[in-house]
């Protein structure tokens, strides 16, 4: 434990220092960083106006989700035994208020909800959000690791790809990157266990204990995320490649490395973070199968589950919760498109 | 530089999986050092949803808690009920049962447990309307403390079903002291029982962990570890099993018994289990189903022992009656058999005027579509085309009793009570609409018969009723399927439910 502490210590300085070092370099960001600074009222003036946007959005969110789960079903035939009767559908339905009006029950919902609460879980009976959260952290780590590993196969790929164009190895790419998005999660999930885990015993088969149970599944959950990224990379190097600073560049007898990694890369970057920051949600729903066959313990398979039991509160929080994270996504993504191109204003 | 980067990026990745909060990898492993019986691990594909043994109607929790807390009367392996906290019980008289405690007996927490606790947990359960096995003790009226060790249970009407009742895990008995001092909340966070073992930690959606009580008080349990994990993915609970993962692997895919019979280190557990699959047939007016004819052909028509051999290789018996061997009430002529006869299913059809077919509607949910899929085919042999719905089990289950399914239903029922008053789901008003006054008389009567001689034969000639006039065409009962890994014994039961010193370690 100890060890592990000191080591983390020790990473932490390393990246902070190589980050630090990394900006040096790079005066261009720099600069952006220090624009973004100089006008961070405009900033603040920019998260005000999305803050309240976020509002009338998050209401129509409510009614839509309570609407759906209230047509959906009605938890009660599903939580009691198999023998009871018509009669005890009905007292039970009464007891939990679910014998109420649509409207009723909505406002009901509303009402508790702005309280800050969610109702309770009629499968857990325990808070609805509680049981979100708690098993929040697990899928968020699950889906950066997953965009973790996207990046590091898309980019590199990407980049070469754009440079090799039209070659074998573009077509190898290209290829390669339709298979990856055409196989479906729980497909290469069952696979890498059965390859890398039964055959070959090298990581665990599921669970979530130690660093190694993240291998297998954000692997899986990050092939079809590095497929479309790889593409639209590659998309968007060769268009930064064909313009003129580039050459420019280029004829000042730059090395191809610094063109390459300055000129190109770093101007490309802005749809490549585009679809990163819309990603990130879509990798929380990828997370459901991907959970569900690594028994990994996020908020995938408790959705799954509380949709199979008409556990109408969980649902209710759940799509809350990735609606905001989306929401704080894109927002973010805003953000760092002006730090990348400060000629984007807040408007 | 690039290698530094690396390094450092690698670094964070650790420093990240680390602030995360996942633990030690040391803490979980799968040990078998010593004498074999520090750690016991099994799957379930479910976890448990809560720990409240009186408000939870899902077997794969009630399966782990029976291992927490006692009833006073429990089901041994063969069904039989036997003592649990009650030494020995009568019946008083029609509405009226005494039960004599065990002495010497304490909670986890070291309370002493009396007959208040007795009192308190069944009182509870049978007046909570907002409990979800209130509906199984609503019978009960009160329990009356006649000494610290001697309860009497008095129902409002006779109850020849109490004993089934309180043999259920939603029986368990709770300390009524501390659970009134902590209140309901803090108490299901860290429960006690009387069980032989003691609840650890629940790490939600990943496993529960329960370890030994040393003063159980049928003497010390056997394992000191119990690991009741989640792996609700098939395949990846068999791929657990075969790398050693866990001990027991529960609902295994038919398709993976060969590999896991064949595999060094692990074999197929079978048992039947209460499930009955069934095929329900509208007798209301306007469904196909409602002429006799069209029912007997369904029945001649499918031929049972194809689809336990094929789909589930082997692991059913064919049936003709829900009441299968160990509930009370069953008639064993209608066990083990099935009728198949096509050409006579024919004739039938031919007979009430259906030279040209007849069309029958059939809901089922994603469990047994393969199954109906079958018996669709089956169906088309004979000549009656059966025109399937499929529907997701919530929407399914929600439909089911808003008798909004189609003409024939295609489920899988349990029977939790262990009785044949499970055939009451055909009382009048059901959602087949059948309706037969002597079935009629039958149920209300078995329903307070005290008799039990007479009790079962009123359930065996329903069953009879039932086979002969099809309200709901029977097909098998399932078996449950286990992985098991060969360092260990293990026998699964009818009920479903671990109790884990029935568990023990091969020779």
């Amino acid at each position: 434990m100890t060890f592990q502490f000191i080591l983390n210590i020790v990473g932490l300085l390393v990246f902070v220092n190589f980050v630090k070092l990394y900006f040096l370099k790079q005066i261009n960001l720099i600069n952006s960083a220090t624009y973004f600074l100089v006008n961070w009222g405009d900033f603040l003036g920019y998260l005000k106006r999305s803050m309240l946007q976020i509002i009338p959005s998050l209401l129509i969110l409510t009614l839509i989700i309570f609407a759906l789960v209230y047509v959906a079903g009605d938890p009660v035939s599903q939580m009691l035994p198999e023998n009871a009767t018509a009669e005890d559908r009905a007292i039970l339905s009464e007891s939990l208020g679910l014998d109420q009006p649509f409207h009723i029950q909505y406002f009901q919902y509303v009402g508790d909800l702005i309280r800050g609460d969610f109702g309770m879980s009629y499968q857990y009976q325990e808070p609805a959000l509680e049981l979100v959260t708690e098993r929040l952290t697990a899928t968020i780590a699950l889906s950066l690791m997953a965009m973790l590993v996207a990046i590091f196969i898309s980019i590199p790929l990407g980049i070469l790809a754009a440079i090799k164009r039209n070659t074998i190895i573009d077509f190898l790419v290209s290829g390669v990157s339709v298979v990856g998005k055409a196989m479906p999660n729980f497909w290469i999930g069952i696979m890498l266990i059965l390859f890398f885990a039964v055959t070959l015993p090298i990581f665990p088969v599921s669970g979530a204990d130690t660093p190694l149970h993240f291998i297998l599944p954000s692997i899986t959950l990050g092939v079809a995320l590095a497929a479309e990224m790889t593409r639209l990379v590659r998309a968007s190097v060769l268009e930064v490649i064909e313009q003129e600073y580039v050459q420019t560049a280029r004829s000042k007898g730059q090395k191809e490395s610094i063109v390459i990694g300055k000129h190109v890369f770093l101007n490309s970057l802005i749809p490549i973070v585009t679809i990163i920051g819309l990603q990130f949600p879509q990798l929380i729903g990828g997370a459901i199968v991907v959970e569900t066959v690594f028994a990994w313990p996020g908020i995938g398979r408790l959705l799954l589950t509380a949709i199979e039991t008409s556990d109408m509160a969980v649902v209710q929080a759940i799509v809350f919760v990735i609606a905001i994270i989306t929401i704080l996504a894109n927002m973010l993504t805003d953000i760092i498109y002006r730090v990348l191109d400060p000629k984007i204003k807040y408007n | 530089m690039k290698k530094l980067s690396i390094i450092s990026t690698m670094l964070f990745i650790t420093l990240f999986i680390s602030a995360c909060g996942f633990s030690d990898p040391d803490s979980d492993s799968t040990e078998k050092e010593g004498n074999g019986y520090e750690l016991l691990t099994v799957a379930n594909p479910a976890d448990i949803t809560t720990l409240d043994p009186h408000n939870n109607s899902v077997i794969t929790t009630s399966a782990v808690l029976v291992n927490i807390y006692n009833k006073l009367v429990k089901r041994d392996e063969t069904g039989e009920i036997v003592s649990d906290l009650a030494t020995s019980w009568e019946k008083i008289d029609d509405n009226t049962w005494e039960f004599n405690l065990e002495p010497n007996v304490t909670f986890h927490n070291g309370d002493t447990f009396t007959a208040e606790d007795v009192k308190f947990s069944l009182e509870r359960v049978a007046t909570d309307t907002t409990l979800q096995q209130n509906s199984t003790f609503r019978q009960i009226e009160e329990v009356n403390i006649i000494d610290d060790a001697t309860v009497q249970v008095v129902t409002t009407e006779p109850d020849p079903q109490l004993l089934s009742r309180l043999s259920t895990p939603a029986a368990s008995i709770l300390p009524s002291t501390y659970f009134n001092e902590v209140g309901a909340d803090e108490f299901f966070n860290n429960p006690v029982g009387t069980g032989p073992y003691e609840f650890s930690t629940w790490e939600r959606d990943d496993h529960v962990e329960l370890v030994k009580y040393d003063d159980y008080f049928e003497g010390e349990p056997k394992w000191e570890t119990v690991h009741f994990s989640v792996v609700p993915e098939d395949s990846t609970r068999v791929s657990e099993l075969l790398t050693d993962g866990i001990d027991i692997a529960f609902n295994i895919p038919t398709a993976d018994m060969n590999r896991i019979n064949e595999n060094d280190g692990t074999h197929v557990a079978l048992a039947p289990i209460q499930r009955v699959i069934q095929l329900w047939l509208s007798t209301e007016e306007g469904a196909a189903t409602a002429d006799p004819a069209v029912r007997e052909a369904i029945d001649l028509a499918i031929d049972n022992q194809v689809i336990i051999d094929e789909i589930l290789l082997g692991s059913a018996t064919a049936t003709r009656t829900h009441v299968t061997p160990g509930n009370f009430g069953a008639d064993e002529s209608l066990y083990d058999t099935y009728r198949y006869d096509p050409e006579r299913a024919k004739e039938v059809l031919a007979e009430s005027g259906y030279e040209d077919g007849v069309t029958v509607e059939i809901s089922v949910n994603n469990y047994y579509t393969e199954m109906a899929e079958v018996v669709v085919g089956m169906l088309a042999e004979v000549g009656i085309t059966a025109d399937i719905e499929l529907i997701e089990q919530s929407q399914f289950a929600n439909r089911l009793f808003n008798e909004d399914l189609r003409e024939g239903v295609f489920v899988g029922w349990g029977n939790d009570m262990f009785d044949g008053s499970i055939l009451e789901l055909f009382k009048e008003d059901n959602v087949t609409s059948y309706s037969n006054e002597k079935v009629e008389e039958l149920l209300d009567a078995a329903a307070y018969n005290m008799d039990e001689e007479e009790r079962a034969a009123q359930y065996q000639e329903i069953q009879q009723i039932f086979a002969d006039e099809l309200p709901v065409v029977y097909l098998f009962q399932l078996e449950g399927r286990y992985g098991v890994n060969d360092r260990i014994n293990y026998t699964p039961r009818l009920d479903e439910l671990y109790y884990v010193d029935e568990i023990t370690l091969s020779e």
